[in-house]
């Protein structure tokens, strides 16, 4: 999009834009309506706002056709529930963005894919572990700990680090399983360190599976079904081994499952047998 | 989804920052410029049309946000800023497909596409608006007709059947384009009943063909939809549950067709594919 069309797009739609998102009376309504028709009663208690507020607001809403003409429920319109999973998804994804705006600022979060950055609301309840004076390697211990105890990873991998490649064996050697997505250049490294021959046997177990990926993995990740972990670049293009994000929660172990699954499709399998064409 | 009393919170602990990026006109038409690359202040005067003293107000406060930062004379949008900006360009093209096709919207169904595909909305504010009037009452038809005679492979959901499409698709189907419909149990019965029994074999074969593959949908259709390799084309049902022929929304762009794709694969994950025996027993039932 130029900048001529996001000007005449603001300019079509600023006005009514600013009418929901401005107001937090018609926010909250609109929030509150998200969840299922209400009377005014109901409204009154959820909102903690008073009943003229909000018979006023709801008939401006009306006549803009976000909320549907009045039967003894409220409810939204079509248009109005489209709007108010925005305002919700916008909340969530600027609350993300706030609780941890160092970390965010301080990475390139341009690498992350655009569908990813839209609903980063998931990653709400997460905590950042930074390095300290004392405790320079404090993310990635913090990381080599948490993975000790899992038997079933999914990873994203950019970078290569000997560590971890010590932690990938012992999960494979004790009977787990490993999904790597890394760079070709990941891929000469680890072919360099590990040699062909143990890294063959690995794959032929099927316990081991890794996928080459020639787009811009801007991220890295580790996923087991107990946490999730998101390392990610600065600015300048180095990795930053200085701080990760980490979450035990659903759903932003969920986000993480599914940025690997939109990897994977845009890389391929690393065939045992062209292993040597690599 | 978080439960309510949570995105309350949440909204308390943001709704500052919200306000402050949705309010200024001014401040979002800075934003843009600068997500585009550095500026200096008379640039932007020069792109906007907007008083230094304007701008330079505004910046003031873009800076204090930690959304601008200034090097030498250059202002630079930091990454929350642009982070910000983004998300907002996407809010202001969501109100705009809300706004512009509020006709294909209003007093229609919405629950047949999932809360995560209106999210991504946005991706169909370059659409067109077919719309059924007096001097072609059979435009949306027509139009769709010509989305299905034009494409490669066909993805398609329906909730009605009409007969001429039935055969239609057999033809299409014939030339080598890949089709694959998705139907309600309902219409896949209507379709076996308007078969002569003579006609069955060949029906089987059809479907035996591996161009022409039809699914069964477990549970009530609410969109009429159809992905190809070349556009969507999107139909909603009315909220008293009949299908709406007058409207149609066709949208050509790759983003808007991955839309459609992800669409047709939320019904395809719960729709099971029907063989020959299962054609049968529908005859039989009949």
């Amino acid at each position: 999009m130029d900048i001529n069309e996001t000007i005449s797009l603001l300019d079509e739609v600023h006005e009514d834009l600013k009418f929901i998102a401005i107001s937090n009376v018609r926010i909250k309504i609109m929030i509150s309506l998200n969840f299922g028709p209400k009377n005014l009663k109901m409204l009154r208690n959820e909102t903690n706002m008073n009943s003229s507020t909000i018979s006023h607001a709801i008939n401006q809403m009306e006549k803009r056709n976000l909320i549907n003409p009045r039967t003894e429920f409220y409810s939204l319109s079509s248009p109005g529930k489209i709007m108010a999973l925005k305002l919700i998804n916008t909340i969530m994804v600027f609350s993300a963005l706030k609780n941890h705006q160092k970390f965010w600022m301080e990475h390139d979060i341009c690498r992350i894919p655009e569908q990813f950055l839209r609903c980063m609301g998931m990653l709400n309840e997460s905590s950042v572990i930074e390095s300290t004076n004392s405790n320079l390697t404090k993310p990635l211990n913090t990381y080599l700990e948490l993975l000790s105890q899992e038997r079933t990873i999914k990873c994203v991998s950019p970078i290569f680090f000997s560590h971890h490649i010590e932690s990938v064996t012992k999960i494979l050697k004790e009977g787990g399983k490993v999904d790597i997505i890394l760079t070709r250049e990941v891929m000469e490294s680890l072919l360099e360190n590990t040699g062909e021959e143990k890294l063959e046997s690995c794959l032929k177990s099927s316990r081991l599976n890794l996928w080459l990926c020639d787009d811009d993995l801007g991220v890295a990740i580790t996923n087991t079904p107990r946490f999730f972990v998101l390392g990610l670049f600065s600015v300048d293009g180095t990795y930053d081994f200085s701080s990760v994000l980490l979450s035990h929660n659903s759903d932003a172990i969920r986000w993480g499952y599914e940025l690997f699954e939109y990897y994977k499709k845009r890389s391929k399998k690393v065939d045992i047998k062209k292993l040597t064409f690599i | 989804m978080a439960n309510l009393e949570h995105i309350f919170d949440l909204y308390e602990f943001i709704h500052d920052d919200i306000k402050f990026i949705l309010k200024s006109g001014i401040r979002l038409k800075i934003l843009t410029s600068l997500a585009d690359g550095p500026r200096l202040i008379r640039e932007i005067k020069k792109e906007h049309e907007l008083s230094f003293a304007t701008i330079s107000n505004n910046m003031r406060l873009l800076q204090n946000r930690g959304l601008v930062t200034k090097v030498n004379d250059y202002y630079h949008i930091s990454q929350t800023g642009k982070f910000q900006i983004n998300h907002v360009l996407d809010l202001m093209k969501s109100m705009a497909v809300t706004k512009d096709f509020e006709d294909l919207w209003l007093n229609h169904n919405l629950s047949g596409i999932s809360e995560d595909l209106l999210l991504n909305i946005g991706v169909l504010s370059d659409s067109i608006l077919i719309k059924a009037d007096n001097k072609d009452v059979f435009k949306p038809y027509s139009k769709f007709y010509n989305v299905i005679t034009n494409a490669n492979w066909i993805k398609g959901i329906s909730p009605f059947f009409n007969p001429a499409d039935h055969d239609l698709f057999n033809e299409i189907s014939k030339k080598g384009v890949k089709i694959d419909l998705i139907l309600t149990d309902e219409v896949i019965e209507q379709i076996v009943k308007t078969i002569k029994l003579k006609d069955l074999l060949k029906e089987i074969t059809t479907v035996l063909n591996n161009n022409l593959s039809l699914w069964r949908y477990d549970g009530e259709i609410t969109v009429g939809f159809t992905v190809t390799d070349k556009c969507i084309s999107l139909g909603l049902l009315n909220t008293n549950g009949s299908y709406d022929q007058n409207r149609d929304l066709i949208n050509s762009s790759s983003d808007a067709r991955e839309w459609g794709e992800r669409l047709f694969n939320d019904y395809l994950s719960k729709s099971k594919k029907l063989s020959a025996v299962d054609m049968a027993s529908y005859f039989i039932r009949k």
